[in-house]
């Protein structure tokens, strides 16, 4: 029995058909190329290379003071880039030893969490562009320019921000920076729930996504996921939650983790 | 648990199955760290990780590291950072090497998460680790014959042109 | 207070008018076709690709200047939007990507990375794209706001309205492909 089965997996290797998925393709969103062996429209293997856009950030912080690193951190994860300026931060501050007002710590859990959400605002819509639906885009993108203005407020930049200060943030939110949070925060839910409707239920889009890519939360331990992905393996685990900092142990939230076996 | 009991409860089983003076521990900010000899670095990760009391089952992350001014035998570094999510505990391992001997073991068979870890630290170190399924250049050209992480390598492109030294306070 | 603003509805070129009848010269017209139904390839690697999409969405909408279909495929588009760093290893991909597209051809360099390098003076970085292939427009920032990547298409725009149609078969143009090593 063993024998017939490799007889026919070898039998139906010859029928794979090769496909570049070269370093430009619209839908990888960031340049790495995959050579996929496919089996119609399965794909069974993949090579995967990367390095497309290897910025060389870790020699360059060799030779550039500490606050001029920051901005090199703005530019890792570029969707939102407050999160890295807290990081690198934190961790001067940790080598320093330094303690930062509670005052500080609120407002940079503020920032954080709404780039967050900003960073989600890309990955939502670009999923649902990439699958064929293209309003959601539109319409969310609007939200994503109230964060734009909020942070503008805070710092002067719409996208590699460059937030605060290491031992706190460099000014304090003017009231018009307060006016613009409280209008994103009173309108924004609305829209997702909007988005929500028009995409998640939509009969196409769980067609080509549902049962697509699975990981299960075994393999998600061995390759060392982390993040979002991790929590949607399975794994109910969240850093704010385990390891908390600047603060985050006074909030109360919900961390959502995905529940499908596999 | 606090981190210096974490670390010497790490430690204690440590020289209770490998032997007095293997490791040495030491409490950095909020880490404990190991430092091994590269001999007994696949054995001390597997044993760190099937361990039923230990159970670091998750890599959080590798790196090498490069200390030019360092003693010769302690010139370059591996760091290894694992994790356990049940209780929440952190270690981290420090294996060093000197430059005539980069060599190592591989950790893929514990978890495949290491495969590109390890080309990253060959990529950029020379780090060669054995039983590595394909050790290649990661993020570098293929055709790039140094390894640029390394102190002695200049971070500016050599063929620049028109960014003269001089203007810029170098 | 009213002010006296010249406002143009709808532009057109010098000519002879008259009733049921537009006389002008062919490359005026063909200079206005073409300007205002450009079809760019967004090669957008990192976050002047952000700043892309913030451009393409509905706030700052680029399809206003008639850019509504963004071609993927080099084979059929006029305008190659490079946004964001190019490293040594993409720098190939680049060269063959300009290759393949069909003539005319224009070229806008969006932010710094791409321009110059940028804050990125490493041993892996292209310091600018203008090594590899020849760019019309440059366009600074890091990230350049939406407005000034509409600028700097506006700027392709005129450049697209007033060339001459023999350009891309004269000596210079020849010259200037020499340079870079593309026949």
């Amino acid at each position: 029995m063993d024998i017939k089965q490799s007889e026919i997996l070898e039998a139906a290797e010859k029928n794979f058909s090769v496909l570049n998925l070269g370093p430009t393709h619209p839908a990888t969103h960031g340049i790495f190329q995959n050579i996929l062996k496919m089996d119609g429209e399965i794909v069974m293997e993949a090579e995967s290379t990367i390095g497309y856009i290897h910025r060389a950030f870790e020699k360059i912080a060799e030779r550039r003071p500490y606050n001029q690193i920051t901005t090199l951190t703005d530019r890792l994860n570029y969707c939102s880039s407050p999160i890295n300026n807290m990081a690198w931060h934190m961790t001067v501050e940790k080598l320093i030893n330094a303690e930062i007002p509670k005052r500080a710590q609120y407002l940079r859990v503020i920032i954080m969490e709404l780039a967050r959400i900003a960073d989600h605002i890309i990955c939502d819509t670009v999923i649902a562009v990439d699958t064929g639906a293209a309003t959601g885009y539109f319409h969310l993108f609007q939200y994503r320019e109230m964060i734009y203005e909020i942070y503008e407020e805070v710092c002067g930049a719409r996208l590699t921000t460059n937030i605060g200060r290491i031992g706190g943030l460099e000014r304090d939110f003017s009231p018009k920076a307060w006016e613009k949070l409280r209008k994103f925060m009173s309108t924004f839910p609305a829209a997702l729930k909007e988005f929500d409707k028009l995409v998640t239920r939509n009969r196409i889009f769980m067609d080509r996504t549902i049962g697509v890519g699975c990981v299960s939360k075994e393999m998600a331990m061995k390759y060392s996921f982390s993040g979002p992905n991790m929590r949607a393996a399975g794994i109910d685990y969240d850093v704010r939650a385990m390891n908390p900092y600047s603060s985050y142990e006074d909030f109360e939230f919900d961390i959502p983790v995905g529940l499908a076996e596999l | 648990m606090i981190v210096s009991e974490l670390g010497q409860y790490i430690q204690d089983k440590i020289v209770a199955k490998f032997g007095e003076g293997t490791s040495k521990l030491e409490i950095h900010y909020d880490f404990p760290v190991l430092i091994v000899s590269k001999s007994l670095v696949y054995d001390l990760l597997d044993f760190l990780k099937n361990d039923e009391s230990l159970a670091f089952n998750y890599l959080t992350t590798m790196c090498g590291a490069h200390y030019p001014n360092a003693h010769t035998e302690m010139e370059f570094g591996l760091m290894y950072q694992l994790h356990n999510f049940e209780n929440n505990n952190r270690v981290r391992i420090k294996v060093f090497m000197p430059k005539s001997d980069l060599n190592m073991k591989s950790m893929t068979p514990l978890w495949p998460a290491a495969n590109w870890m390890e080309r990253e630290a060959y990529d950029f170190y020379g780090f060669i680790f054995s039983g590595h399924p394909n050790l290649k250049r990661i993020l570098n050209m293929d055709d790039m014959n140094y390894h640029p992480m390394r102190k002695e390598y200049p971070l500016e492109d050599a063929t620049r042109h028109d960014k003269e030294d001089k203007y810029f306070g170098r | 207070m009213k002010k006296n603003i010249d406002i143009n509805a709808a532009y057109k070129p010098d000519g002879i008018e008259g009733e049921g009848y537009f006389l002008t010269t062919l490359d005026k017209v063909v200079g206005l076709g073409r300007k205002n139904s450009l079809w760019p390839l967004p090669f957008a690697t990192s976050c002047c690709g952000i700043e892309f999409m913030a451009t393409m969405a509905a706030g700052y909408d680029l399809s206003r200047f008639g850019s509504e279909r963004l071609s993927f495929s080099p084979r059929q588009a006029d305008l190659l939007m490079v946004m964001g760093t190019i490293s040594k290893k993409m720098g190939p991909i680049l060269r063959q990507v300009y290759e393949q597209m069909a003539e005319p051809k224009w070229v806008l360099s969006v932010g710094a990375c791409a321009c110059s390098g940028g804050i990125f003076d490493s041993y892996s970085v292209l310091q600018g794209i203008d090594r590899v292939i020849p760019v019309d427009v440059y366009v600074p920032g890091c990230p350049p706001r939406p407005e000034q990547i509409i600028e700097g298409f506006m700027k392709i725009q005129h450049l697209v309205e007033t060339e001459s149609l023999r350009r891309r078969e004269s000596e210079e143009y020849k010259k200037l492909l020499g340079t870079y090593g593309i026949q």
